[in-house]
């Protein structure tokens, strides 16, 4: 009791310099409090972001990707990446050898055609669906199938003839697809492209959409009833609504509800049941998207690992993977507090630590002559060392006080502003290059999204910045009592203060 | 009386001693061969101008300080061959200083100024004998006083109960009437030498106060680390009054 009447004397005689110590540890640990709390806020931001999708419980999802080569077409390494013979088969054999023929139509008839087609990833057979929900981490599986739309319509030209052009990734048309040269009546020929998706409506909460999703109206029913859902922008586009009907390859659908596309997995415009989309696709018992939902998150990486061995050519992006390929002030605000801000909570802290350091010694210094009347009197070394150490680590207590109450004003300040950050999220397909007929895009480029940042306290958090300012406080108690612990009595009782 | 009765009546033995330290870059000798015997329970006073080595004598006898040559056996045991350990055990529990700045810790009052001296050791009553003992003192009533709202007089009075908070068996004062006016310092002195009337405590004081000297049992006189001379107090009287060698003082 006495030594802490003691300690509580000396703070109070000191006043100014303990009040500078623990403000410059305060500091440090505001700064750390303030970074980390920003830091966790922007986790949570991107949790919020990647929610729609890793909220419906899909640890990862598996395709089959076209494999492209980095050779390129001409010796000087220019220009566009060429596939393997193999791979070309496969997109081939993936997408058929259509061809719109028009010499088989009369010139000036009309004509009217639909085909499905892979832009940029390869279907296996369903039952690696199964395959997969077998493999042990794996909680449960669903297939779907998503496919490039392609609807052709229009009069035939007077003239036309087809032929074998060099379409690129190819070599003479081999990327599949309806491949059609116009010599004459360019504008007598409508291309439309819509991008569709086939759901598994019996797996609900597990697949590219799920009635969790869904905005308007509703899910698919379990029956055979030839059912859509639109997503939000493209009903938008096409001023569409529940109820409404939309056609594809000649079947019409019921809207019965409208979905917000997952950011970061695989969008498309329209939904439809996957037996339906196979049925039409022509590819019956064919899918090229598994979801996959691990029995626990230690597991995802075991599993992607045990997938892609199991299941030739598989390609399998988990939750992480998304991660990665977020961009927009969300990644670049992560970026800077992961460089930037550790930097600055390092050199905040050991600042803190060096200025509470240097006070503490010039503290020792002041008082040689006190330290060396205590040593006279016959205190032994340790108890000299811990009256040190114990002012020291009681203006840690401070800083840390002060720490944690400048951490939740900087929180605060954060959350009062809430800056809106942007996530861009590439989806898979844009990562390769397109191969979508007459040049069209890839099924979807990148979708974007909006989230509020918070600034998030922990308990955890607001305990570590305590920790940390009293191990400031026992640094720069340890400088302080090394000082003491070689003061000898005599010298200290020659010192002049 | 047997030998051993003798031997006990020994306090301190300093043989062939010498201390010599460094000081901007020279090599300063405080105490040159210097031998002394101090008997327990005697009143000794160290007087010699500044620089003579008084000081660095009363640290040699306190512990605070090790000798380069020779040896000070204190009780029998040489403090030179003392760790630091045993040295600070040493002045904790035998030995009580007095200093002339007082050292007192500011942000103290004067009765926990007292109890810093019991503090290390685990003393059931630490604030009522710091109270007794400012009591014994004439201070009973300033207890509750940091040194800055105290005299000179009143500071060195609870530097004076703190060096006793141990009841020390040597009592080491160095210049403790340095900062006190001529009236006040007399009253110290009586009070320091007057702890050794019962020849149960040994009473060193440093000083340059002649008047200081002719109150104590032994004077012995200091100049360039050496004694001069080693007299009792009462030659020293009749050398003050015969115009002897006290009168060089």
């Amino acid at each position: 009791m006495f030594y802490l009447t003691y300690i509580l004397a000396e703070l109070r005689r000191r006043m100014g310099r303990a009040v500078l110590t623990a403000l410059g540890l305060g500091i440090g640990v505001g700064l750390v409090v303030t970074v980390n709390a920003l830091s966790r806020g922007l986790d949570d931001a991107q949790a919020a972001v990647l929610k729609p999708l890793t909220g419906v419980g899909t640890d990862m999802s598996v395709t089959r990707p076209i494999d492209v080569g980095s050779s390129s077409s001409n010796s000087n390494g220019v220009g566009f990446p060429q596939l393997s013979d193999k791979e070309r088969q496969e997109l081939e054999a993936e997408n058929g050898a259509q061809r719109f023929d028009f010499r088989k139509l009369k010139p000036g008839s009309r004509f009217s055609t639909d085909n499905f087609v892979s832009n940029s990833q390869l279907s296996f057979p369903a039952s690696n669906v199964t395959k997969i929900s077998n493999l042990s981490g794996v909680s449960s599986a669903a297939g779907g199938l998503t496919l490039n739309a392609v609807h052709v319509s229009g009069t035939v030209p007077k003239q036309s003839e087809t032929q074998q052009p060099g379409t690129f990734g190819s070599k003479a048309g081999a990327g599949g697809g309806p491949v059609i040269i116009q010599r004459n009546g360019p504008r007598s020929v409508n291309f439309d492209s819509i991008t569709v998706t086939g759901v598994d409506q019996h797996n609900k909460e597990l697949g590219a959409i799920t009635p969790g999703q869904i905005t308007s109206g509703r899910y698919f029913s379990g029956g055979d009833a030839r059912e859509a859902i639109l997503d939000v922008s493209y009903a938008a586009r096409k001023n569409k609504k529940v109820g409404d009907t939309i056609s594809l390859a000649g079947k019409t659908y019921t809207i019965v509800g409208l979905a917000k596309t997952p950011i970061g997995g695989s969008s498309a415009d329209l939904y439809i049941k996957l037996s339906q989309l196979q049925k039409a696709a022509d590819r019956v018992g064919r899918v090229n998207t598994v979801y996959v939902r691990a029995t626990s998150l230690s597991q995802v990486s075991a599993v992607a690992r045990h997938i892609e061995q199991t299941i030739d050519g598989a390609s399998v992006t988990t939750a992480k993977d998304l991660v990665d390929r977020i961009s927009g002030s969300l990644a670049d605000a992560k970026n800077v507090a992961s460089k930037l801000g550790t930097a600055l909570s390092i050199v905040g802290l050991l600042a803190a630590f060096l200025i509470a350091s240097l006070l503490t010694l010039a503290s020792v210094t002041k008082r040689i002559r006190e330290l060396g009347t205590l040593k006279a009197l016959g205190w032994p070394q340790r108890l000299v060392v811990r009256q040190v150490t114990g002012e020291s680590l009681l203006q840690g207590l401070l800083g840390g006080l002060l720490g944690v109450l400048l951490g939740l004003v900087g929180a605060e300040l954060v959350s009062v502003f809430a800056p809106s950050l942007t996530a861009t999220i590439s989806s898979a397909a844009s990562q390769l290059p397109t191969f979508g007929p007459f040049g069209q895009g890839a099924v979807t480029a990148s979708d974007s999204t909006s989230v509020t940042l918070h600034a998030s306290l922990s308990p955890t958090l607001i305990l570590g910045a305590f920790v940390l300012a009293l191990l400031g406080g026992l640094v720069a108690g340890a400088v302080g009592s090394m000082r003491a612990a070689r003061l000898r009595p005599a010298d200290a009782l020659r010192h002049i203060d | 009386m047997t030998v051993a009765q003798l031997d006990r009546r020994v306090a301190y033995e300093l043989e062939g001693v010498s201390r010599r330290y460094s000081l901007g870059g020279h090599e300063v000798h405080a105490i040159r061969e210097l031998d002394l015997v101090v008997e327990a329970g005697e009143s000794l006073v160290v007087v010699g101008p500044s620089g003579s080595g008084k000081t660095t004598l009363l640290q040699l006898l306190g512990g605070l300080d090790r000798s380069t040559r020779g040896s000070v056996l204190f009780e029998g045991r040489d403090l030179a061959h003392m760790g630091d350990r045993e040295l600070s055990r040493l002045r904790l529990e035998t030995f009580g200083f007095v200093f002339q700045q007082f050292n007192l810790i500011p942000t103290l009052t004067a009765a926990q100024n007292v109890e810093v001296a019991l503090a290390p050791r685990r003393v059931p009553e630490r604030r009522a004998t710091a109270l007794r003992l400012l009591d014994s003192v004439g201070l009973g009533s300033r207890a509750n006083h940091v040194p800055s709202r105290l005299s000179g007089g009143e500071q060195q009075r609870v530097a004076i109960a703190r060096a006793l908070a141990n009841e020390p068996h040597v009592l080491l004062a160095d210049e403790p009437t340095g900062n006190l006016d001529s009236e006040t310092g007399a009253e110290i002195i009586d009070l320091l030498l007057g702890l050794s009337a019962e020849g149960t405590r040994t009473v060193v004081v440093v000083t340059h106060d002649v008047g200081v000297a002719a109150r104590a049992g032994r004077v012995i006189r200091m100049q360039d680390g050496r004694v001069l001379d080693n007299t009792a107090a009462a030659d020293l009287a009749a050398g003050v009054r015969t115009g002897g060698p006290a009168s060089a003082l």
